[in-house]
């Protein structure tokens, strides 16, 4: 009987593991978005417990506050289990990714998943209020140590993706520029050329902004701040480049089309 | 024996005449009017704007547009 049991749970286990690594990184996301949904609800149904606890001091109500702290908690390393889960198949998935950068991902994602299991094994353990309480202080602290290396890596990882971006775009302006001036385009083409190429620029500093921001995702100080902040500048990057693409396709067509190609 | 000399003369002339015709440059045939003649190709400058097609525009347009920067919440 013991024998089928641990079979079954090792079939369990495996079709776990074959599931998680079928996942690509737009799934993980997902599942990322949707185990902070859970950490959410779990935050509100503490809150609710605490509140019942405090009207009505009874057993059962303050055991109810230890449950629910325990669900919690466990919600909480679910979020950071499924965002490090995330960033390693972004990672592994990314073509701009150097192998370098990938490995030192695969790394700290790995480290941090055992940080997060040994940090389950707490919260299993806990009994009372006040080992809820000690456990909780552990984890805040630890949630950022948890996530600060993986976050940083991924920033950097990010805003090389977004130079490799940038150097493209600077490349093809600089392609449709030649042919522009060969086939003696309209001052508008120029224009449109000398716009990509101005947006370009702007993105180039945000990226170089953003890679100092990620730098400073390091304990102690403020990671996740820093790490959000990075995040704001490469998003603006983005919106450079696009529109830099917006105006070299402007100008892509008008030059193709005069140059009879 | 002169009669031999004068045949292998009359034989080295026809090769010669053979010769010279079969070296004549092939552009050099008038045309018929009225035949078929294949276009020699126009050599072409092929703009350097070219080497980048709409393709290639589009497939870095969407890959810049995928990206996703989200934030960190902490212990949300």
């Amino acid at each position: 009987m013991n024998g089928i049991k641990t079979l079954a749970v090792a079939a369990v286990l495996l079709l776990l593991v074959v599931s998680v690594s079928a996942l690509s990184a737009g799934e993980a996301r997902t599942a990322w978005l949707d185990a902070k949904a859970q950490t959410i609800d779990a935050t509100a149904t503490h809150q609710d417990a605490k509140l019942q606890r405090a009207a009505n001091n009874t057993p059962e109500n303050r055991q109810e506050v230890v449950d629910t702290g325990k669900a919690l908690q466990h919600a909480a390393l679910n979020e950071a289990e499924a965002w490090l889960n995330w960033k390693k198949l972004e990672a592994q998935e990314d073509p701009l990714v150097s192998e370098d950068i990938k490995q030192r991902i695969y790394a700290d994602v790995e480290t941090n998943l055992n940080k997060v299991a040994e940090l389950r094994t707490e919260v299993d353990a806990v009994t009372n209020e006040f080992e809820l309480g000690v456990v909780s202080l552990k984890m805040i602290g630890k949630y950022f140590e948890l996530l600060a290396d993986v976050a940083r890596n991924v920033g950097l990882m990010w805003a090389s993706a977004g130079s490799t971006h940038a150097d493209r775009v600077a490349e093809f302006e600089a392609k449709i520029r030649v042919t522009a001036q060969s086939i003696n385009a309209s001052q508008d083409v120029i224009d449109k050329l000398d716009a990509a190429k101005a947006e370009v620029e702007t993105a180039e500093r945000n990226i170089a902004n953003a890679e100092a921001a990620y730098e400073l995702v390091r304990l102690p100080g403020t990671p996740f701040i820093k790490f959000s902040e990075g995040n704001s500048y490469l998003r603006a990057a983005q919106a450079n480049l696009l529109s830099a693409m917006a105006s070299l396709n402007q100008a892509y067509l008008a030059v193709t089309t005069q140059a009879g190609v | 024996m002169n009669k031999t000399y004068l045949i292998a003369a009359l034989m080295l002339a026809g090769l010669l005449v053979a010769g010279c015709t079969s070296q004549q440059p092939a552009g050099s045939a008038t045309p018929t009017p009225g035949a078929s003649v294949a276009a020699t190709p126009t050599p072409t400058v092929v703009p350097a704007g070219a080497a980048v097609s709409q393709g290639d525009l589009d497939a870095l347009r969407q890959d810049i547009e995928s990206r996703q920067y989200d934030d960190l919440q902490g212990l949300s």
